[in-house]
């Protein structure tokens, strides 16, 4: 089956920074493929690319067969873009945001308006559709913007961390949308730095840090990445970077790093130097209130590549 | 340019729904216009502040002196000047110092002898040191009556010569014609400087209009910069247009705003304030070149 997104050795720079170095794609029809990575890895750059905002320094990227470029129109048109940031214009109702938009993407007459219709029952607007977007709830927003992005029925939707800052109870509603997208065929290239909707939506995984793909596939490939280790988490507070560093230097211990309750491990055999981890988090002043030893997930994943917290 | 009219069109309808175009693009330049048309109207009147208020001494009491006087009863009578009548110098020259009148001719007995017999004839205009201007109109009232005179004195002494006749009044009475209405043969013109400039109600309506014209169109580059900030530049960039369209969506709207503000200030402040913009064809001209530069400009 031929490939909707064909990218191939993606380079940026922004002066000597390097935010994105040597990134291959590929994403089939009706794939969900996740770029999983913490904030500042190079995801919003490397879509930027893909979807013709940016120009890279080297690499291509084809879509459905069609060069894009930042000067390029015909490929976008299969390109279905949401921001990570609101892109809507508060002044317009949510029938006319949708309605300009498709204007854009060629849309018109009677298509226009049954699709507009459509989008507002997919993302669950059809009783604001007249209010102003200054007047909706931070949740609501969000739909829209994914609704835009939805409206020309792209080949290829670009989500870039569409969750962030959303409620709970909308953000379930936004995987649910994204969920029954593979369904229609739709190929995804969802980014996030939450390992659970990585785990949930895609089809294939790819981690990136600092610019490049440390490692990519489904996520039984990639647990298996981490062989016999076994993840620990501890509940801890007191001084927790160094009990880190000291945990780091143990034997068994793959990796170790702060997390939100206290500290993540991955160690080789836990059950075994498990009362060897406890006694150096302790000697280094921090305060253990629990101790949980977890199958490995992307987040043990991420630390056995990187040696670091996807938070981080 | 369809792609770019939408976006024009889109901008435009937030720009009304917000109701910045209308209050910047008409309301504040026509309420400015009018204000300060209240206020500073007068003092863009040409004739404020010049006081006509002039004397007349005539000492000589002959009929050439009573014609002069005619004279400036005849411009009084026009509503151009104030004329008061003095007996002697004093009462003149006290006049004068009390600012009840800003300058004063003096006929000194034997103007009209002198003036019959062809010889050096003199009106003095003597003035307020403090109106400098209304006293050198009434030097050139009394020059222009001097030219008169010399024109009718050179008929004069032309006719003596040719009748080898001497120059007496029973002589110059006796001429076919009377001499003596050469020297009334004068005009004063009103040539106002409103003829040549605009007159305050324009000039008014014009610099507002001109002034606010500039906040007007720059809301098209305001309208990138917003778009910047709402995070929809992102999504026009990555749509299938070309990128020029987005800029060029822009300058139609400054555009269009321009025209819209324009029109309105000129119609309304000719029909409310009775401005005078002039012939249409040659105003939209103007106006149509005003906003390309204030577009290209912004």
């Amino acid at each position: 089956m031929p490939h909707i997104l064909e990218a191939t050795g993606l380079v940026k720079h922004f002066d000597d920074l390097i935010a994105v170095d040597g990134v291959d794609i590929e994403i089939s029809p009706g794939e969900t493929y996740g770029l999983l990575g913490p904030n500042g890895a190079g995801k919003t750059t490397t879509i930027s690319m893909i979807s013709g905002l940016l120009e890279p320094d080297s690499g291509s990227v084809n879509v459905n067969g069609h060069r894009i470029t930042t000067s390029s129109t015909a490929g976008k048109a299969d390109i279905g873009l949401v921001p990570q940031d609101l892109a809507i214009y508060p002044d317009l109702t949510g029938s006319e945001n949708l309605t300009f938009f498709g204007r854009l993407y060629g849309m018109a007459g009677p298509t226009l308006g049954s699709r507009v219709d459509e989008v507002l029952e997919v993302i669950g607007l059809t009783d604001r559709r007249d209010d102003l977007t200054a007047e909706y709830s931070g949740g609501m927003k969000r739909r829209l913007n994914i609704g835009i992005g939805l409206l020309h029925k792209p080949r290829l939707l670009i989500l870039d961390e569409p969750t962030v800052g959303v409620d709970p109870q909308s953000r379930n509603a936004i995987l649910e949308s994204v969920e029954n997208l593979s369904v229609e065929g739709m190929a995804v290239l969802y980014t996030t730095h939450y390992m659970e909707e990585a785990e949930r939506l895609c089809d294939r995984v790819a981690i990136i840090d600092e610019g490049t793909i440390k490692a990519e596939g489904t996520r039984r490939d990639l647990v298996s990445m981490v062989g016999e280790k076994d993840r620990i988490s501890i509940s801890a507070t007191g001084n927790l970077n160094a009990a880190a560093d000291a945990l780091s230097s143990l034997d068994g211990v793959v990796g170790a790093a702060t997390s939100d309750r206290g500290l993540d491990i991955l160690a080789v055999y836990a059950s075994s130097i498990l009362p060897a981890i406890l006694t150096t988090v302790s000697a280094s002043g921090a305060s253990i209130s629990g101790v949980q030893v977890v199958e490995p997930n992307l987040e043990a994943v991420f630390l056995h590549l990187t040696g670091k917290a996807l938070r981080d | 340019m369809r792609t770019a009219l939408r976006i024009a069109g889109k901008d435009l309808k937030l720009r009304l729904r917000d109701r910045s175009a209308f209050i910047i693009g008409i309301i504040a330049p026509l309420s400015l216009a009018f204000i300060l048309n209240l206020v500073l109207g007068n003092a863009f009147d040409p004739t404020q502040g010049i006081g006509l208020e002039y004397g007349v001494v005539d000492l000589d009491r002959s009929e050439i002196s009573a014609s002069f006087t005619s004279v400036l009863d005849e411009i009084e009578a026009e509503g151009i000047l104030e004329l008061e009548r003095f007996s002697d110098v004093e009462s003149a020259d006290a006049a004068i110092e009390e600012g009840e009148v800003e300058s004063y001719f003096l006929l000194e007995r034997g103007f009209g002898q002198a003036v019959v017999t062809n010889s050096p004839a003199t009106i003095q205009v003597v003035g307020n040191i403090d109106s400098p201007t209304s006293t050198q109109i009434a030097a050139s009232i009394a020059d222009q009556f001097a030219t008169g005179v010399e024109a009718a004195q050179l008929a004069v002494a032309t006719t003596s010569q040719v009748t080898s006749m001497p120059v007496t009044p029973e002589f110059v009475a006796s001429l076919d014609g009377d001499p003596r209405s050469a020297a009334f043969s004068y005009r004063l013109d009103d040539v106002s400087t409103a003829t040549r400039q605009l007159d305050a109600t324009t000039y008014m309506a014009a610099g507002m209009a001109v002034f606010f014209l500039f906040f007007t169109v720059s809301f098209g580059v305001l309208g990138l910069l917003e778009e910047e900030r709402q995070g929809t530049l992102t999504r026009l960039m990555a749509a299938p247009i070309a990128r020029a369209s987005v800029v060029g969506g822009k300058a139609i709207l400054s555009f269009a705003l321009g025209l819209i503000s324009m029109f309105v200030l000129v119609v309304a402040t000719q029909v409310l304030m009775g401005a005078t913009w002039g012939a249409p064809l040659g105003v939209g001209l103007i106006v149509v070149a005003g906003i390309l530069s204030a577009v290209g400009i912004i």
